[in-house]
């Protein structure tokens, strides 16, 4: 059930108008990167919550709630902004409680724990709507916090760069991520290793990567994605960067990324997957169609190929990676095993905000 | 090391020689009538050079109606082929041109090479009359209008040898007038065309031992006039940047591919020692192979064949030799040649080792005429049975495992999966191909669909990148072979063991189609020992002009590395189809000593 049954919300036009704003651009492409969307995202929640006239935690709640239907409804694969919704909720909730606990006088939810969060959960539900405070200012501090993490997290998982590449090895990895090429940056400070460089659907931004990287002295190779099974015994580690990681451990990244990984569990290679906080999305996948788009099927096949007009193309977008097939994720908490992501999600968000 | 200076004298050189060659024509013109001969012999020259060129993409281009149907050869409609095509005649006279070195003022010693050679000739026919006569009044009349067609090719090796040795006695003269303006580059260069031309020399005083029976023909005789003087500027132009180039090259090799590494310059070609012992048709299929205009196991397996064979028919023998030997020894040479600017497939290596076994199966005193036809009529056997036959059993065999609704996937393009897929669709069963190719030249998945799509069969393309999106769908995965190894392992294009591995994940039924001419004794278990770099450059987007790889050789830590082969594990594969059977891959060894026991090979 959508926690609290709200109601659908209606939004004031203005607010409207920003949210087709934001979808525009990241459909047109104006906005990219999952951690520009993030930022973006969270800038246009706070401009719609400091808007509003009566921010009670009910209030602000539905508010919130509402643009986060409107923005998944409209990008559904970008479920960093989903993420971010979430997030609000729930920095919403702890304010309230916290509000609510000063009047009150209980010291419920002082520490988490696992017995607290089971037991705890149907307490937590009932809470809101009673106080009338304003919630604005507290909830700025919260958005703020949150926005600070997001612009350290990249910085926090690049520096783990160093306790995980070690002298001469060689390292696989697919496709041009920022972080990634972060990552490796940070590594070369420390430590000279090779690099493989799979090709990915982004060939021009995965060469232009590999340009950047072997400019800062790191023996770059460059190979296809056919090789990758051929190169894959010689390999030492494969490092990824990631759409967005799912709730069973799961990962969604571009497309190419899931034989690249079959290829690495058969050769017993180990799979990093960098993936900041904010990629964290409590959602569940089953299929390689659950959350994914269709690509340009130029990128496959070009229209100069006499032969693309009569055959059916297929270019999908990304792939979905079970979670056996990966080793580690370096958050910025630390690396994590893809077991352990539940409870990663649950402290970042509201059981009941899973569901939009 | 300014250019100009460099065209400067290089003008004044000109200029100088100009004026010497009026000079000697001046002479000349006191004998009128000799020079009158000469014009004559110079318009029949052209016109057979001429013809040459014609003859040779003729014969390309028969080569390849021929073989769409059996081989890897791009259909001639294709713009891109005809454009490889341009380039490979182009490459094959290309070396020829590098080593005719400054063709001056020739006249001069033209006379004293026509007395040796009238004199070398006149021996020659002393030795070979025995031999040439009774082969003569047997050959048929095709056989005499294949020769003819020959003579042209055979012409203009000779040409190149005349051009050699006038290399020789004129490059004292050229070093001297010239070494006021030259660089150090030029003269490296030079010196090592002198080198060249004098191991030239020595080729051709081998060579005019052992020439074959065609040249004593009084047409060859007329080509031995001079150059056109526009051909000389060209290879001295490309010695210098070959010396500049060479030392960027070594830097950017993957170290642990180091024992793969070839060069993929145009220049590789033109360093190639081309012997003039070699059959035309075997140096024009030694650049097909490199350029890879011939791609494809089954492709370069016939095309071998065909050289081979027309190298056989060709063959004349030295005199007191015994065929076998004297055949062996042609053999061994040719395929010097041929590995150097390929490896060998281990479809090549077994026709081979065919081709051997019944030259070493002839018999002693065998006659020449007879020993000729058996081993082209092997051959012939050959190809139509190991290729063409057991494809067509093969397909039999694989059409009763594709059912209505089907999705086959396939990877790359295999001339075998294309003829078992067009096969079936003809014989009325109704399934969906799935071509998976990958960017860059190891994929041709793009080749597969056209060559599908011609024949109507419904398609579906993806990338590799999708390969796992669309396994799902897949109920099988049909793959061609490079080679299928003694311990089960299968050889195939790059790209071929992440499709069995993406099929393993999803529990699809792995079909390797392969003949068993392809089995080789070789073993391996990764893909580094034994592999080919192909063209770097195919990795980098040729439509994007500032794509940015387009200077990775300029820089040391940039590789594009294009591999051309991955190896496949017998874990991957459920079965490999062969004209025999459907095996699983370690039958491998079962197979091949059974055609040990039956075919001796």
């Amino acid at each position: 059930m959508p926690p609290l049954g709200s109601p659908s919300k209606e939004l004031d036009l203005k607010h409207e108008e920003k949210i087709v704003q934001f979808v525009s651009n990241v459909r047109n492409g104006k906005i990219d990167g999952s951690n520009n969307i993030a930022l973006k995202m969270l800038l246009l929640l706070e401009q719609i919550i400091s808007e509003c006239e009566n921010a009670t935690a009910l209030e602000l709640s539905g508010l919130v709630r509402e643009v986060g239907r409107r923005v998944c409804r409209a990008l559904p694969q970008e479920l960093v902004a989903a993420n971010m919704v979430r997030r609000v909720l729930r920095a919403i909730r702890d304010e309230h409680r916290a509000v609510s606990d000063q009047n009150g006088g209980s010291a419920e939810g002082a520490t988490e724990s696992l017995q607290r969060l089971v037991l705890a959960a149907a307490a937590r539900r009932g809470t809101l709507g009673s106080a009338q405070q304003d919630l604005r200012e507290p909830l700025r501090d919260h958005i703020a916090e949150v926005r600070a993490e997001i612009e350290s997290g990249c910085g926090a998982v690049a520096a783990m760069a160093t306790a995980h590449v070690h002298a001469a090895e060689l390292i696989l990895t697919h496709g041009s991520s920022r972080l990634v090429e972060r990552f490796l940056k940070a590594a070369r400070k420390h430590t000279h290793y090779r690099l493989l460089l799979a090709e990915g659907p982004d060939v021009k931004e995965s060469h232009g990567m590999a340009l950047r990287l072997s400019l800062l002295g790191i023996p770059v190779t460059v190979i296809s994605d056919a090789s990758i099974a051929a190169v894959m015994s010689r390999v030492n580690k494969v490092v990824i960067g990631v759409r967005a990681v799912l709730a069973g451990g799961a990962l969604l990244a571009r497309a190419g990324t899931h034989a690249l990984t079959i290829a690495a569990k058969h050769y017993s290679v180990p799979v990093i997957a960098l993936c900041p906080l904010y990629k964290l999305s409590p959602l569940h996948a089953c299929d390689h169609y659950g959350f994914n788009a269709l690509d340009n099927p130029r990128t496959s096949l070009s229209y100069e190929f006499s032969e693309s007009g009569d055959v059916h193309v297929e270019a999908p977008r990304y792939d979905l990676v079970p979670p056996d097939h990966v080793t580690l994720f370096l958050t910025n908490l630390g690396g994590s095993s893809p077991s352990y992501i539940y409870r990663l999600l649950s402290e970042l968000y509201d059981p009941n905000d899973h569901q939009l | 090391m300014s250019s100009n200076d460099e065209k400067k004298s290089r003008d004044e050189v000109l200029a100088a020689r100009e004026a010497k060659k009026l000079s000697k024509q001046k002479a000349k013109n006191k004998g009128g009538v000799e020079v009158k001969k000469e014009t004559i012999v110079d318009t029949h020259k052209s016109g057979i050079e001429k013809d040459n060129n014609f003859v040779n993409k003729n014969e390309l281009e028969q080569q390849k109606v021929t073989s769409v149907n059996k081989c890897d050869v791009e259909p001639a409609t294709s713009k891109g082929s005809t454009k490889c095509i341009d380039e490979v005649d182009r490459a094959a006279i290309k070396p020829v041109e590098v080593k005719l070195d400054e063709a001056k003022t020739k006249d001069e010693i033209k006379a004293e090479r026509a007395a040796k050679k009238a004199a070398k000739q006149a021996k020659k026919r002393k030795d070979d009359k025995g031999d040439v006569a009774p082969v003569a009044a047997e050959m048929t009349v095709k056989d005499v209008v294949e020769t003819l067609k020959d003579i042209a090719n055979v012409a203009r090796e000779v040409q190149n040898v005349t051009a050699k040795v006038q290399a020789i006695s004129m490059e004292p003269k050229k070093v001297q007038s010239e070494d006021s303006g030259q660089s150090k580059a030029k003269l490296r260069a030079e010196r090592r065309a002198k080198q060249e031309a004098q191991r030239a020399a020595k080729q051709a005083t081998v060579q005019q031992q052992a020439v074959p029976t065609p040249k004593v023909d009084p047409k060859s005789k007329q080509v031995q006039s001079p150059e056109s003087p526009k051909e000389d500027k060209i290879p001295k132009a490309k010695s210098v940047e070959k010396t500049l180039t060479k030392k960027s090259q070594s830097v950017n090799r993957v170290n642990w591919f180091e024992h793969l590494h070839m060069q993929h310059d145009k220049e590789y070609l033109t360093n190639i020692p081309i012997n003039s012992n070699l059959h035309p048709a075997i140096i024009k299929l030694g650049v097909q192979l490199a350029t890879r205009v011939v791609s494809g196991s089954n492709a370069r397996c016939i095309a071998l064949l065909d050289a081979l064979k027309k190298m056989v028919r060709e063959y004349s023998l030295p005199a007191r030799t015994e065929f076998g030997r004297g055949l062996e020894a042609a053999l061994g040479a040719s395929l010097q040649y041929l590995w150097r600017l390929r490896q060998p497939s281990a479809s090549q290596e077994n026709a081979v080792k065919f081709l051997r076994h019944h030259i070493t199966q002839l018999p002693n005193n065998v006659d020449e005429f007879d020993a000729k036809k058996t081993l082209q009529e092997e051959i012939d056997r050959y190809i139509k049975e190991q290729i063409d036959m057991a494809g067509q059993a093969i397909s039999i065999a694989v059409r009763e495992k594709i059912s209505d609704g089907d999705n086959i996937l396939t990877y790359g393009c295999s001339s075998l999966v294309e003829r078992i897929l067009r096969e079936a669709w003809a014989g009325g069963v109704r399934f969906r191909a799935v071509v998976v190719g990958a960017r860059g030249g190891g994929g041709g998945g793009a080749r597969m669909l056209r060559r599908l799509r011609a024949h109507r069969v419904p398609c579906t393309y993806a990338d590799i990148t999708a390969l796992s999106y669309v396994m799902k769908h897949v109920n099988k995965v049909i793959v061609g072979a490079s080679a299928l190894l003694v311990n089960g392992w299968v050889v195939a294009g790059a790209g071929t063991a992440q499709a069995a591995l993406a099929a393993r994940a999803r529990n699809v039924p792995v079909l390797v189609a392969c003949e068993t001419h392809k089995f080789s004794e070789r073993v391996q278990t990764d893909a580094f020992v034994y592999n080919e770099i192909g063209d770097p450059d195919e990795l980098i987007d040729k439509s994007d002009s500032n794509s940015p790889l387009k200077d990775w050789r300029s820089n040391p830590n940039l590789t594009p590395l294009n591999l051309t082969y991955d190896v496949t594990p017998p874990s991957l594969v459920t079965a490999v189809v062969t004209e025999l059977a459907i095996l699983p891959c370690t039958s491998a060894p079962v197979v091949l000593r059974f055609k040990l026991s039956e075919y001796g090979v």
